[in-house]
């Protein structure tokens, strides 16, 4: 790696990734670090809406606007990373009807386009719904794969040539007199430390943003918000589902791949690392969900998880809910004479090329550079696609994930988890949560990558460690079942306790 | 989604046992089964909406319906359900589907052949027809012989009503089987009535007409609910023809109706279990040894093998049991030319195993499980009504 590029982007997300792309297209050489894999933060831990707008257009008109425009561009330009499922809002004959006239007259407003249908025709192509409703509203909401979504920017962004370093942490930053001119970094796997130059710094750390800009000796008022989220075993409708009603918890359903994540909560929280959701928490949101989907309580859940979101407040202003999904580009020369570095701090998913777009513009001029954004003209592909195809060479069953896409999914990395090579190709994520595919990924990385035995040993055994996490909150029904079949292999056919991993590096 | 029956895939384990006990597995490698064809891939098929194939599903052709999937999961998942639904929105190449066709209406045209049954028999075996056959994909194999022979029934009315519905190959091709059910029925007591249905669906849900499928079952359902509002009891000894009305109903056409129905359904030997005084005597034993081969979908209907003591007692000095074996036939499976070898390989270990025993007589229940063992072994098979109505007692 050369020492001395001139950004440095810090946070692997949609915001950081979407970042260092528009840099990139700009002709600006930049840097990427990011402490774990891409999209191991908030943007591989959120609901996978790429929001309408809809649910936006009575409280923040503002994001609602962003958001439908950002939905039209994304779909264009990341169908790889983009399920255009559509969308629908359902009010039952329990919800107050006269919310449902505000929020036409805001997505008239927004310019996001509804059509009614009849409580009959949408029951028909939905079964799984309640037979309660009242009211139904299609609107262009769609699913997005963050994983994949960060995943292809980096790509597109690598392909022009600029780098991407991830299990990375930032640790400080070298300051020149009031002017921050390199980043001090840390080697996650070897503890070695690294500097690295640059002219300008961007931080795009997502909910860590404060800690960031602690570094620089930064105040920023960063909320940490936690959402919990639930994945069921299977598709219950074929749209997003929300519920008509103004935003609260547990009322959204989307459809993703193979299974559904309902979601989700908001619960301030001071860590941004806290990311597990409690068995109170989903029993919950099930209650919440059965309002729109009677059985909900039937249908198998597989995991449970929690997000952080980033909210800001620039002066300590609301939290939780009430508080605003548009971001902010902070200029630290602006606020206390710090120069070359802002933070890009807020926002959504959705409105990630926007944010990024925001921050290159904001950042060009002090590099000279005048291009023009162009990320909404120019298609992004995810490194591993989807096998649709007769290959039926599988390592994970549920999934249909096969040798190639394992093979894809290390293409030019020294070292990797399981996890990494799950999030690029959903390997262990379906309902037997990497029961049957981990020994048999670990196997085929041990024989085509010629690691030893207690370098596959440690795949495997981090990989289940971590599939477990995700189950405890759900452990009843079939997925206790299934918990116990994973015993039985792991820990009795072969003995994991007392696998030998732990002393060797990969 | 999502109703019950499309919601056992929740249940799903991914344990592999299903797989472990397909027939079609063991003899065609390519074929997934049935872990992977159904509740693995129905995430998927969902995940389109419900509404496309996957390219994979051409396998579907390969499963025979045999059912040993659903027996062997221990969460109560049914993957054959799945196979059936979803063979039914394959696009088959027009010449399959041509094939798949005729014979899923084998109703038709055994009802025409049935009338001429010499004729019918002659050309059946010209080298011409065969010729034919093979063209459309009909594997060169004998066919069932066409036969007709009038029924005796007694006009006595009774207390005890049964329907007794035969199904086609009884109807078609063994009459003798039908007089020899109403016999049993009539000793046992029961004012018999022969059920005004043809063909229970089971050929066309199998070759994947699901939607003329849930069509007829309506209609029989319709039929069969009549008689049971005035008290009869549907009695079977068609193996397939009972499950699909006892449990492939259900899956088709869910509600009341085929619950009803479900409940109503008796297998001949089933329905004889409840008798306190059966209607046999001893006689001269047709056999001294013989091999009893339980066929899938009686197995299925999960209520053992009511007619194996009877046959102990009264019919052979040694009956030897076996409910491990495919035969591979699977009703129309077996007659088509590119699945006739698979058909026989899954049919291997059973005429092994039956040549083995040394039984000089083979029973079963099923017709064309009779044809196939016939085939691969040159011994004869009978039903058991046939054998039992041979000991029904004189004075009657
Ligand atoms: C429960 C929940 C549901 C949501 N649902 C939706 C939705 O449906 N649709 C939508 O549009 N938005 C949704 N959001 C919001 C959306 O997920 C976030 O706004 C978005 O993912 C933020 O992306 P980001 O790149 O800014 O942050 P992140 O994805 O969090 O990226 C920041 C990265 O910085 C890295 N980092 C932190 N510290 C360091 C360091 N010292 N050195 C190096 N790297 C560091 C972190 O590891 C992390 O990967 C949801 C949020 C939550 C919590
Ligand atoms: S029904 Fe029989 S052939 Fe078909 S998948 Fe099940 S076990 Fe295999
Ligand atoms: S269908 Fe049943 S037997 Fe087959 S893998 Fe699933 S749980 Fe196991």
């Amino acid at each position: 790696m050369t020492n001395k590029v001139q950004v440095v982007v810090i946070g692997g997300g949609a915001t950081g990734t979407g970042i260092l792309r528009d840099l990139a297209l700009r002709g600006i050489d930049c840097l990427l670090v990011e402490q774990n894999d891409l999209a191991t933060g908030t943007s591989g831990r959120f609901h996978g809406l790429l929001h309408s707008g809809a649910r936006y257009v009575v409280k923040d008109l503002h994001s609602a606007v962003e958001c439908i425009q950002e939905n039209k561009i994304i779909k264009e330009i990341a169908p790889d990373c983009v399920e255009d499922t559509g969308g629908m809002f359902i009010a039952t004959k329990n919800d107050d009807l006269s919310y449902v006239d505000k929020w036409l007259e805001g997505c008239q407003r927004a310019g996001i386009n509804t059509q009614e249908v009849s409580p009959r025709e949408i029951l028909r192509e939905e079964p799984a719904l309640t037979p309660d409703i009242v009211k139904a509203y299609l609107v262009p909401d769609a699913a997005v794969d963050g994983f994949t979504l960060a995943a292809a920017n980096a790509l597109a962004a690598v392909k022009l040539g600029a780098q991407v370093k991830t299990y990375t942490k930032v640790i400080g930053f070298k300051k020149e007199k009031n002017k921050i001119c390199g980043v001090y970094l840390k080697d996650k796997y070897t503890g070695q430390e690294d500097l690295v130059s640059c002219d300008y710094v961007i931080n795009a750390s997502g909910a860590w943003a404060g800690q960031i800009a602690a570094l620089a000796g930064q105040v920023i008022n960063i909320t940490p918000d936690k959402g919990v989220l639930v994945i069921f075993n299977h598709r219950i409708t074929n749209r997003v589902l929300n519920h008509l009603r103004p935003p609260g918890d547990g009322d959204i359903f989307v459809p993703h791949g193979s299974v559904t994540v309902f979601g989700t909560t908001s619960k301030m929280t001071d860590n941004p690392e806290d990311n597990e959701a409690s068995r109170e928490e989903v029993l919950a949101l099930l209650d919440e969900g059965t309002h729109l989907i009677p059985e909900l309580k039937d249908i198998r859940l597989i995991r449970a998880f929690a997000g952080v979101r980033p909210l800001y407040q620039p002066d300590g202003g609301e939290v939780g809910r009430e508080a605003t999904r548009d971001f902010s580009i902070i200029d630290h020369q602006a606020l206390t004479g710090l120069e070359g570095m802002i933070s890009v701090v807020g926002g959504k998913l959705t409105t990630y090329r926007l944010m990024a777009k925001a921050a290159v513009d904001k950042v060009a001029p002090f590099l000279g550079n005048d291009k023009p954004c162009i990320t909404h003209k120019e298609r992004i592909y995810a490194p591993v696609p989807k096998n649709t195809g007769k290959d039926a060479h599988y390592l994970c069953q549920c999934e249909r994930v096969t040798k190639k896409m394992l093979d894809q999914a290390v293409q030019n990395k020294e070292r990797f988890s399981l996890s990494d090579v799950r999030r690029l190709t959903r390997l262990g994520m379906g309902p037997c949560q990497g029961t049957f595919c981990t020994f048999r990924a670990g196997a085929y990385y041990h024989e085509t990558r010629g690691l030893s035995p207690e370098a596959a040993n440690k795949l495997l055994k981090d990989h289940i460690e971590e599939r477990w996490k995700g189950s405890k909150a759900i452990l009843w029904g079939q997925q206790a079942q299934e918990a116990q079949l994973t015993r039985g292999i792991y820990l009795g056919l072969l003995n994991l306790e007392r696998l030998d991993s732990d002393s060797h590096e990969i | 989604m999502s109703n019950e029956k499309e919601r056992n895939l929740d249940y799903c384990l991914k344990c592999s046992t299903c797989h472990t006990q397909c027939p079609v597995v063991k003899s065609h490698l390519p074929f997934p089964g049935p872990k992977q064809m159904g509740p693995e891939l129905e995430r998927l098929r969902l995940a389109r909406g419900n509404k496309e194939t996957l390219e994979i599903d051409e396998a579907l052709n390969y499963c025979t319906n045999c059912k040993r999937c659903d027996l062997a999961c221990p969460h109560g998942v049914k993957p054959s359900f799945y196979n059936l639904k979803n063979k039914g929105k394959l696009q088959n190449k027009f010449l399959i589907r041509f094939r798949d066709w005729i014979l899923a209406h084998n109703v038709w045209w055994s009802k025409m052949a049935g009338r001429v049954p010499a004729l019918a028999n002659l050309a059946l075996r010209l080298s011409l027809t065969k010729r034919a056959m093979g063209m459309v994909g009909i594997a060169d194999r004998d066919f069932p012989i066409y036969r007709k022979h009038p029924i005796k029934i007694s006009k006595a009315v009774r207390d005890k009503k049964a329907l007794y519905y035969a199904g086609c190959y009884a109807s078609y091709n063994e009459p003798q089987i039908i007089q020899a059910a109403v016999n049993i029925l009539e000793s046992c007591g029961y004012q018999v009535e022969l059920a005004p249905v043809a063909c229970c669906g089971t050929p066309m849900v199998s070759n994947g007409l699901w939607d003329e499928t849930a069509r007829l079952a309506g209609k029989n359902t319709d039929i069969f609910l009549k008689y049971i509002e005035q008290g009869y009891k549907i009695v079977t000894t068609c193996p397939s023809c009972g499950l699909a009305l006892k449990e492939e109903y259900e899956q088709i056409i869910p509600g009341e109706k085929s619950k009803i129905l479900k409940a109503n359904v008796w297998e001949l030997f089933e329905l004889l279990e409840e008798e306190d005084n059966l209607p046999f005597e001893p006689a001269e034993k047709l056999a001294d040894k013989a091999y009893y081969h339980v066929p899938c979908h009686l197995k299925a209907q999960g209520i053992g093998i009511p007619a194996a003591n009877l046959l102990k007692d009264l019919a052979v000095d040694e009956l030897v049991v076996d409910d491990n074996y495919c035969c591979g036939i699977s009703g129309t499976y077996g007659f088509k030319k590119e699945k006739y070898p698979i058909a026989m390989d899954i049919g291997k270990p059973l005429f092994d195993d039956i040549k083995k025993s040394r039984a000089t007589l083979v029973i079963s229940d099923c017709g064309t499980c009779k044809l196939q063992i016939v085939h691969g072994t040159g011994i004869e098979v009978k039903h058991p009504a046939e054998i039992l109505a041979r000991y029904l007692k004189k004075a009657q």
